[in-house]
């Protein structure tokens, strides 16, 4: 402070004056377009608001938008066309728009000068007495007539707050900006992506319903407005907002996710119980369990100020359908078809805002005013009512239709329908083809995906092109159907479309980026593609460095599916790398962590944690534990899942292969394994690497049964098919060729059963000369060898086989007890009785060893 | 005395996208500098709107990258110059612009080499930015009659009309202005140091 001023502040007394008085002179402006410009009212992150004068003398306020991308050719014709829909309201309580233009560029509305003030301050004016409970709810009523009105029309606010409502001085409520929101919040999503969220993330999101801060992307529903109008009424009510919401979005979110709203009544305890109740439901942070309508809030607030009970509390319709849906989970039909209506038909909230007035003839008359989102709502609507519902009719089948069964029926003639408008035929195939991913219907769902796929170029054309963001959820979904059938070209093909159309990514942000919310689905499904592919190594890298990212986002935003997910598929890359004891522990610690959640067990994660434990302690050598959590994991999945589901398929096989190992019941073993070929055809996932596993179980069967021509023949077909898939000489391949050279083996043919161990053999160590340890391989060698009296050679085996098993499991394990005992009954044949008994003992050894550390087998 | 947050604290803020009330803030500060600015080069008020768009929205873009503002490669006035002058080069120079905007006297001005990161018309306008800070400042901290002597000298009003009109006598209002200036420069001084919080300027 010591330090002198720079010029320009360092000046004689009258010179400093005059510099004072001309810097703190008004930034003047000229005349924009024919409006006078007489002051600015305010500046807010959607832009300036003017005070002027138009031609005819009158008074306007001037809406500047700041709003890069309306000024593009698409742009304005989404401003045009919200503009027109705005256009049409008319109702006391809504200002109107006189005009809109692109003036220097940037979208101008106009409206008439409404003198007046937000209605917080109305209701607490400085230095008088605040106004009274009835005023304030008298007001609101004003308020809830004009969002009503737009409701019947079509129009969601979606950006209520106090500073869009102005109260004049006969207390008449006049809302502002009706469409504004929806523009912006498209423009949000747009070009910029997350770069104009941070920029213009300026406002409080105290009005903003939860669903909307915490899940950006869905569509926006009558009950948006809902809970803004609830916040509004708790702060008329109260002087006080229902959250502690911090400064930064993060700490919004966080109060949103980690608490309840304050009750209303802790700021105003004078505050009729009934009254509390009525806000209390319109912010409930569950859409379903707000009103479903504007018009039911208000009811209910009428009822209050009559003295008669509310009726808030009763859980809505949508609310019970959830509830009956949770509680009977084979019951999905209903849940998913509900679902689809809210998530793909995101008109869903307009539909109902019609369907809830007798003002239907406003709706029909938009739409033959072409409105075009209007009969985009007709059109989905009319699919779901037309098709949808009538198959959940159980009469239609005589029993309750599984939701694979209604999607089907419902979608034949989907291109008949959407006749012109590819990119709400994509939008519904899209929905469509993610619920029969969901239900393990890979064939169907990329039937429809294909289809969505084949109308890209054609919704393009037509300027109709789907927003990047669900043009990439399109090539995801695309390459996790992709990756379930195995095609796996096709799926890196899709995957690499997806990955196009996500932003650069900045070396900073490179971590957070696997595991923002589109991130997560695109590094799991590259985890996955490169495990399918056998590149293990990378995949554990990416694996690592993915749950890294996932668990260092804030905890309210973590995708606790994604985690779960990619734990799992961290367990199975362990076990791919022979760490065994971290595999089991990870496992143990998932099955844990799942029974703590869900302490009945039923949940599919506990199925998904069993499995991993499951066969964790399977490689780690525990081999008789492995069962109980592999079958408990079938029994959830069959429980839950109901119908034929490719996880069943998987953990039918995962049993069918164990059973096998232990040599149970032959009949028992063929039936799991054809109950999963069944699954899997009807699934399109024939070429899956599970169908591969119960065929090999299958012809491992026939061999056993000495159908050696129907073992041979299985064989050649599943190795056919790998190799189609893999290549020729994929290290994939190598456990088929041991499984072949079993069977030859046991068919005696034991110099075309070497050629098929060599051959597994070479696959196995990459043909590049090196040897790496495979014990179960050089076990079924050594029997081929035994079998064929060479016996030398044999013990040679055997010998290398438990070395190497040795190494692996420090506490032993009864494959390598097996080894030593067969060693021993070659060495005794061969008359060499004392080195039978040193082997004998060194078998006993272990077995001792074994018991001593827990170890089965 | 309240005592407004420090630049430096404000641009570390900056660095958290999240952080709404920083961006605010900064706009705040700054946007009158920045239309200020573009008026005085004769932009209207649409393209200024832009420009003042853009820079938010290159600042945003650095401060979520690492931040490019460092101390010590120079005056963080220059900085955000240097900033304002690339988004006015840039807004003129998309393709989609009308060509009759880029009347002849702009071009001139727009042809200013691009290193003259401080032009006469910056310093002019950086000038009138920490008064009008440090008026606000002074609105805070001196009673709001103190403040309406001051403002009505400002307006020109003669000493001696202002102590009639306020019924003081001609040394109190003399006072009044006095010890509003020393404020100021104060506010000025301390506001000039937190933009270079170092000390150091290039």
């Amino acid at each position: 402070m010591s330090e002198p001023l720079p010029l320009g502040f360092n000046l004689d007394d009258d010179s400093w004056l005059n510099q004072a008085r001309e810097a703190l002179e008004p930034t003047s402006w000229d005349n924009l377009g024919d409006y006078e410009i007489l002051a600015e009212v305010s500046r807010g992150g959607q832009g300036v608001v003017l005070r002027a004068r138009d031609a005819q003398g009158r008074l306007v306020a001037l809406k500047r938008l700041i709003a890069g991308t309306l000024t593009g050719t698409r742009g304005r014709l989404r401003f045009e066309r919200e503009m027109e829909i705005t256009a049409r309201l008319d109702h006391p309580g809504v200002v109107p728009l006189l005009r809109r233009e692109i003036l220097d560029r940037q979208p101008l509305l106009v409206m008439p000068w409404i003198d007046g003030v937000q209605p917080d301050r109305w209701a607490r004016p400085k230095g008088e007495a605040p106004q009274s409970r009835r005023a304030i709810l008298n007001l609101f009523d004003g308020i809830c007539d004009a969002i009503a009105h737009a409701h019947r029309r079509g129009v969601i606010h979606r950006d209520l707050k106090p500073s869009n409502i102005l109260v004049d001085a006969k207390g008449q409520p006049h809302v502002l900006d009706f469409g504004i929101g929806k523009l912006l919040q498209e423009e949000e999503q747009g070009e910029h992506g997350a770069l104009t969220r941070t920029t213009e993330f300026v406002g409080s999101p105290t009005y903003a319903p939860p669903e909307r801060l915490l899940q950006a992307g869905s569509p926006a529903d009558v009950r948006d407005d809902v809970y803004s109008l609830g916040v509004l009424l708790y702060g008329l009510l109260a002087d006080a907002e229902p959250y502690p919401f911090g400064d930064t979005l993060a700490s919004a979110i966080r109060a949103l996710t980690e608490s309840e709203p304050t009750p209303i009544r802790r700021h105003a305890p004078d505050l009729e119980r009934d009254l509390a109740v009525v806000v209390h439901k319109a912010i409930a942070k569950e859409p379903d369990h707000r009103y479903p309508s504007v018009e039911a809030l208000q009811e209910d607030l009428r009822r209050f100020l009559a003295g008669a009970p509310v009726a808030a509390h009763p859980p809505s319709l949508g609310y019970r359908v959830h509830k009956f849906v949770r509680r009977n989970p084979a019951v999905t039909a209903l849940g998913t078809i509900s679902l689809a209506m809210l998530i793909g038909f995101g008109s869903h909230a307009k539909w109902q805002a019609r369907q809830l007035t007798d003002e239907r003839n406003d709706a029909i008359h938009a739409r033959s005013l072409a409105d075009e989102e209007a009969t985009r709502t007709h059109d989905a609507l009319g699919f779901l009512v037309d098709e949808v519902l009538p198959q959940l009719d159980p009469r239609v089948r005589g029993r309750v239709a599984a939701t694979t069964e209604v999607l089907d029926a419902a979608s034949t003639d989907l291109e008949k329908r959407f006749v012109g408008a590819p990119d709400l035929e994509i939008e519904v195939r899209q929905a469509i083809a993610r619920l029969f991913l969901q239900h393990g219907d890979f064939a169907a769902a990329g039937k429809h995906l294909k289809r969505a796929q084949f109308l890209l170029p054609a919704a393009v054309a037509a300027d109709k092109e789907p927003s990047k963001d669900r043009q990439r959820d399109l090539h995801l979904l695309t390459a996790e159907v992709h990756l379930q059938q195995a095609r796996l070209s096709e799926a890196e093909a899709a995957l690499t479309l997806a990955e196009g159309l996500f932003q650069p990514v900045v070396q900073a942000d490179e971590v957070a980026s696997l595991a923002n919310a589109d991130g997560a689905r695109r590094t799991r499904l590259r985890i996955q593609l490169a495990m399918a592919q056998h590149d293990y190594e990378p995949a554990e890298q990416l694996c690592r460095a993915y749950l890294n990212a996932l668990f260092a986002l804030e905890p309210s935003s973590m995708p606790q599916a994604e985690i779960w997910r990619a734990r799992i598929l961290l367990t199975a890359l362990l076990r791919r790398d022979g760490r065994t004891e971290e595999s089991v522990a990870m496992a143990a610690g998932m099955v844990q962590d799942a029974l703590k959640r869900f302490p009945d067990g039923a949940h599919l994660e506990v199925a998904d944690a069993r499995r991993a434990w499951g066969w964790s302690m399977f490689h780690h050598g525990l081999l008789r534990e492995a069962e109980e959590p592999l079958r408990q994991a079938l029994a959830t999945r069959k429980q839950l899942l109901g119908v034929a589901h490719p996880e069943i398929a998987q953990s039918l096989v995962d049993v069918a292969t164990w059973s096998q190992f232990f040599g149970r019941d032959r009949e028992e073993i063929r039936g799991m394994f054809q109950e999963a070929v069944a699954i899997l055809r009807q699934a399109g996932a024939s070429e899956h690497q599970l169908m591969t596993s119960a065929w090999t179980g299958l012809a491992s069967l026939a061999t056993h049964e000495g159908d050696f021509e129907k073992a041979e023949a299985l064989y050649a077909e599943i190795l056919s098919l790998l190799q189609a898939r893999f290549g020729p000489e994929h290290p994939s391949l190598s456990s088929l060729y041991m499984d072949r050279g079993m069977m030859l083996t046991e068919r005696e043919h034991f110099e075309a059963a070497r050629s098929s161990f060599d051959h597994a053999e070479r696959l196995l160590d990459g043909g590049e000369g090196a040897h790496g340890d495979h014990p179960s391989l050089w076990m079924a060698r050594a029997r081929n060898e035994e079998m064929a009296e060479q016996r030398e050679e044999a013990i040679a085996l055997y010998r290398r086989a438990a070395d190497a098993l040795a190494t692996r499991y420090p506490d032993g394990c009864m494959p390598m007890v097996v080894c030593l005992k067969r060693i021993g009954n070659l060495q005794e044949a061969r008359g060499e009785g004392q080195a039978a008994q040193d082997v004998r003992a060194e078998a006993a050894n272990w077995e001792q060893k074994m018991a001593a550390a827990g170890v089965g087998g | 005395m309240v005592s407004e947050p420090t630049r430096p604290s404000l641009l570390l803020r900056l660095r958290d996208p999240s952080d709404a009330a920083a961006w605010r803030d900064f706009d705040q500060t700054y946007r009158d500098l920045i239309l200020g600015y573009c008026r005085a080069r004769g932009l209207q008020l649409g393209d200024a709107e832009d420009v003042r768009q853009t820079v938010m929205m290159n600042l945003s873009k650095a401060a979520q990258g690492s931040f490019e503002y460092r101390p010590e490669r120079g005056r963080f006035r220059n900085y955000l110059a240097r900033i304002v002058q690339n988004a006015i080069r840039r807004h003129f120079s998309r393709p989609n612009q009308p060509a009759q905007r880029l009347v002849t006297e702009m071009e001139s001005v727009l042809a200013a080499p691009a290193e003259d990161a401080t032009d006469a018309l910056w310093e002019q306008e950086w000038v009138r930015h920490h008064f009008r800070q440090a008026m606000r400042q002074v609105k805070k901290d001196f009673e709001s009659r103190s403040v309406r002597v001051f403002e009505r000298l400002l307006d020109g009003a003669p000493v001696a009309a202002v102590a009639a009109e306020f019924e003081l006598s001609t040394q109190a209002v003399h006072k009044v202005k006095q010890r509003i200036r020393k404020r100021m420069e104060e506010e000025i001084a301390r506001q000039i140091a937190a933009e270079d919080p170092e000390g150091k300027a290039g």
